[in-house]
């Protein structure tokens, strides 16, 4: 289990515990549940733009890494 | 966060431990720090704080109860203290009040570091909605993770990994290899060979062997046949075997599978193998029978047709516009790469039933494809031909010939004598204005009927309508033209043409006698004109008389230009002479001598002044003679007249009003004809001078001392010749060369040197350093006395 960080840098700042082989599209579920926003609006990155469909671990998305959270 | 938390604690424990030894004032300041940091940050947050305030008050309350304890100690002490503040320690505990709910907020968030978080039920929770599978909690994983316990990793023994690694890869060939051996094992090498091949003994002992084989094998079957049959399974046995033969592939089998050959490239009576045609492995198509060898002869066929090189674009090509079945072919650009980009596509035929394929639809096809074609109709139409001169008999026989009119002789005494009163209702379809014709002049004047009845009306001009010569003619009497009648035409044109001619002829006869007329006439008519001009003329004068002075613009306009010599010389001006004439007149009888410029100008002016002496006068005459004192009081005019009657006044007519018609043009000093035009050019502004020319009057003693100073880029003042080259540089936009610079730069530097020189010393400041050496050595002089080395200017010393 690890916990991500993700920040949209005007105000939203999330904790989001996941597994390593969860989506990118569950960790966006996870994310809307606390923010309010829905999942498919949820856009994350860090240097590039994470696919919905790849897991966080091909991502390798370790535990407390900090993620750009932005919204489309 | 753990960490922080604590020491937040602490700090804050401090700080209430602190507050209480200095006083609520220091209490407050932190206090009111924090709780503005606080409501800042549940601002921030609202929304997701409020589920979380919850908790963390439950989770803040046991903090918040243990410095409460502390916050009351130190309130109550201060209370002790400072009794009199009582507004601030009530302000105080309400901040409190305050400050603990915040700061039980705060305490969460700041666990969480400013970032909303889940725990790990809710976060399955969550997920368990969601549809993913619960957090899979590591401890281990989670332990070794945080940022701010970092846990010592495994040592990685490289040698040891190598090692693992190496053995692997043993491992894997040696499998390798014991399974390639397997393989190959089965298979005979060439050393090996059987015994039998080549000694005949042992090869009739294998085939001996074989065929013992075989007979015990088919004894075998025998026992068993019987063993069936005894117990009579014997027809199962055969369903089976029957089955198995009904399963067998045969003829009926090829239904439906395609043969990619034309079928006219079988012939009747010949035998042709066909084969399944290669295919990739995965590919699911169906399967296509083709014989081999008519592949290659269609291949070559194709390739010799290739090889033909034949145009593969025809643009005229017309006659494939249409298909076989008489549709309209698409047609498709650069057909010719259809082949290329899409594939071969050959002919091919399908098996019917029984594997047989006999063509018939083809054939039928190809016959319906003939009929069609038949009937199509080409759109082609008959080319051009050359039109021949000549007519051909065909059409030839279109023409007709029309037969000439025999004209009737005796045509024109049928004719009906054509009366006036008979053109009555015709003149008043015509008469309405001019047919266009611009000799008549701008205001033709509208004749009536009637008058064209009764007498013939002395139109000035023939009029283009043939009806309106008509008429006239028919005025006269009817009586036909003398000379027509006689003239026989054979075309009605010529007739017409005739009579035009005859009419115009009369016309003019008639003017003629009109005029001759009429000149006896005219001359009354002209006479009773001027009466009625002059009797106008008198009455007009009325408004004139009373002082109004009538404009008109072209009266303004002539009386601009000024004299016209030649006026009147040509005779022409007949009104004007009258006019001239009646002045004349008139001046004559009422001034009597006064000079009179009437013939100078056109004499509007002179007639005022007239008039007056003409109204001066009627008064006179209608009053008593002996009028000598007339009131002077009714106005300066009536004092005016007085004096001049009474001759204090000049008698002398000053034309004032009068403007003479000036020779040259009208003296204006305040306009002038500006030529704008003569500035334009450019050179002749370049010498125009805008300014002030003359001297200042003022400045005469002025007499300045004028000293140009030429200073070069370092500063230094520079000599007339340096300034010159300088500006001539600067003129010609280069300077001097690499030598000239050089040199210069020399120069500069020998001058530079040599005022820094000193003029009382050698450059070597022999004379300072000996000055020195003496106040050294506090001796008048100097011993001159070993080395030259204790003589340098470095060896002294102070």
């Amino acid at each position: 289990m690890i916990e991500v960080v993700c920040n949209d840098r005007l105000g939203k700042k999330v904790r989001v515990k996941c597994n390593t082989d969860d989506t990118i599209g569950d960790l966006k579920k996870l994310i809307a549940a606390q923010t309010g926003t829905r999942w498919n609006k949820i856009v994350l990155k860090k240097y590039t733009i994470f696919k919905d469909h790849v897991s966080l671990g091909d991502y390798e998305i370790h535990d407390g890494m900090n993620l750009e959270l932005y919204y489309q | 966060m753990g960490s922080s938390k604590k020491h937040r604690g602490e700090k804050e424990a401090a700080g209430t431990t602190a507050a209480a030894g200095t006083g609520g004032a220091t209490e407050q300041p932190p206090r009111h720090r924090e709780h503005k940091k606080h409501k800042h940050r549940s601002g921030g947050s609202g929304g997701s704080g409020g589920e979380r305030r919850k908790r963390s008050r439950e989770r803040g309350g046991e903090r918040g109860s243990g410095r409460r304890g502390a916050e009351a100690e130190a309130r109550s002490s201060t209370h002790g203290r400072e009794r009199s503040q009582a507004e601030p320690s009530e302000r105080r505990v309400k901040r409190e009040k305050r400050d603990d709910g915040y700061e039980a907020a705060a305490s969460s968030k700041t666990s969480s570091g400013d970032a909303s978080s889940l725990s790990i039920e809710e976060t399955n929770k969550l997920r368990a909605k969601l549809g993913l599978k619960p957090l899979e909690v590591n401890a281990i994983k989670k332990e070794a993770g945080t940022k701010e316990e970092p846990v010592t990793a495994d040592v990685i023994n490289p040698m040891a990994l190598r090692q693992r690694e190496e053995l692997r890869e043993k491992l894997a060939a040696a499998k390798e290899k014991r399974l390639l051996n397997q393989k190959l094992g089965k298979i005979k090498t060439l050393g090996e060979d059987d015994p039998w091949l080549d000694d005949t003994a042992a090869w009739i002992e294998r085939s001996r062997q074989l065929q013992k084989e075989k007979d015990l094998a088919e004894k075998r079957a025998k026992l068993l046949e019987e063993m069936d049959q005894e117990f009579g399974v014997s027809t199962l046995v055969e369903e089976e075997f029957g089955q198995r033969r009904q399963d067998l592939y045969s003829a009926r089998d090829l239904q439906g599978l395609t043969v990619e050959h034309a079928i006219d490239s079988f012939r009747e009576g010949e035998t042709m193998i066909l084969t399944l045609k290669d295919k990739g492995v995965l590919q699911e198509e169906e399967d296509v029978l083709v014989n081999v060898n008519l592949v290659d002869k269609e291949r070559a066929e194709k390739n010799v047709e290739l090889r033909k090189k034949k145009p593969d674009y025809l643009p005229y090509a017309e006659d494939e516009s249409v298909d076989d079945l008489a549709q309209q072919k698409p047609r498709s650009i650069l057909s010719k790469y259809d082949e290329e980009l899409e594939g071969e596509r050959p002919h091919s035929f399908r098996l019917e039933q029984g594997g047989t394929a006999d063509g018939l639809r083809e054939r039928e096809l190809e016959e319906i494809r003939a009929k069609l074609r038949l009937q199509a109709q080409s759109l082609s139409t008959v080319g051009p031909r050359l039109a021949s001169e000549y007519l051909t008999p065909e059409e030839m026989v279109t023409f007709k010939k029309t037969k000439r009119r025999v004209k009737k002789i005796r045509k024109k005494e049928k004719e009906v004598v054509v009366r006036a009163d008979d053109l009555l209702p015709l003149g008043d379809q015509t008469q309405d204005g001019d047919f266009g014709s611009r000799l008549r002049g701008r205001g033709r004047r509208r004749v009536s009927e009637v008058e064209e009845e009764k007498e013939p009306v002395p139109q000035p001009l023939p009029s283009d309508d043939t009806r309106v010569e008509n008429m006239d003619i028919s005025d006269e009497g009817g009586a036909p033209p003398p000379g027509s009648p006689q003239v026989l035409e054979e075309d009605e044109a010529e007739l017409e043409l005739q009579k035009q001619l005859e009419k115009g002829r009369r016309l003019r006869q008639l003017q003629q006698l009109q005029q001759l007329r009429d000149s006896g006439e005219k001359v009354v008519e002209i006479v009773k004109k001027l009466e009625s001009r002059q009797r106008g003329w008198e009455e007009d004068e009325d408004p004139e008389r009373k002082g109004a002075i009538v404009f008109n613009a072209t009266s303004e306009f002539c009386r601009t230009l000024g004299e016209i010599p030649t006026y009147g010389l040509a005779g022409n001006r007949e009104e004007q002479e009258e006019l001239m004439d009646f002045e004349r007149d008139e001046e004559r009888s009422a001034n009597g001598g006064s000079e009179s410029d009437g013939e100078e100008n056109i004499g509007w002016s002179t007639v005022n002044l007239d008039e007056e002496k003409q109204q001066q006068d009627f008064s006179a005459s209608s009053t008593t003679i002996l009028d000598e004192e007339p009131i002077v009081n009714r106005g300066l005019a009536a004092a005016l007249l007085l004096c001049q009657n009474k001759g204090l006044l000049e008698t002398t007519v000053q034309k004032v009003a009068r403007v003479k018609a000036p020779n040259k043009s009208l003296p204006s000093a305040v306009y002038c004809i500006e030529d704008k035009m003569a500035i334009d050019d450019k050179y002749s502004r370049r010498e125009e001078y805008r300014g002030f020319t003359q001297d200042f009057k003022e400045k005469d003693g002025y007499k300045p001392d004028v000293k140009i100073e030429y200073v070069d880029e370092t500063g230094r003042k520079l000599t007339p010749k340096e300034a010159f080259r300088q500006l001539s540089h600067r003129f010609h936009g280069k300077g001097s060369g690499k030598m000239k610079t050089e040199r210069r730069m020399k120069k500069l530097d020998e001058e530079a040197l040599l005022k820094k020189m000193s003029s009382s010393d050698t450059p070597l400041g022999t004379v300072a350093l000996l000055q020195e050496k003496q106040k050294a050595q506090k001796t008048p002089y100097i011993v001159l006395s070993g080395s030259g080395k204790s003589m340098n200017a470095n060896t002294i010393t102070k």
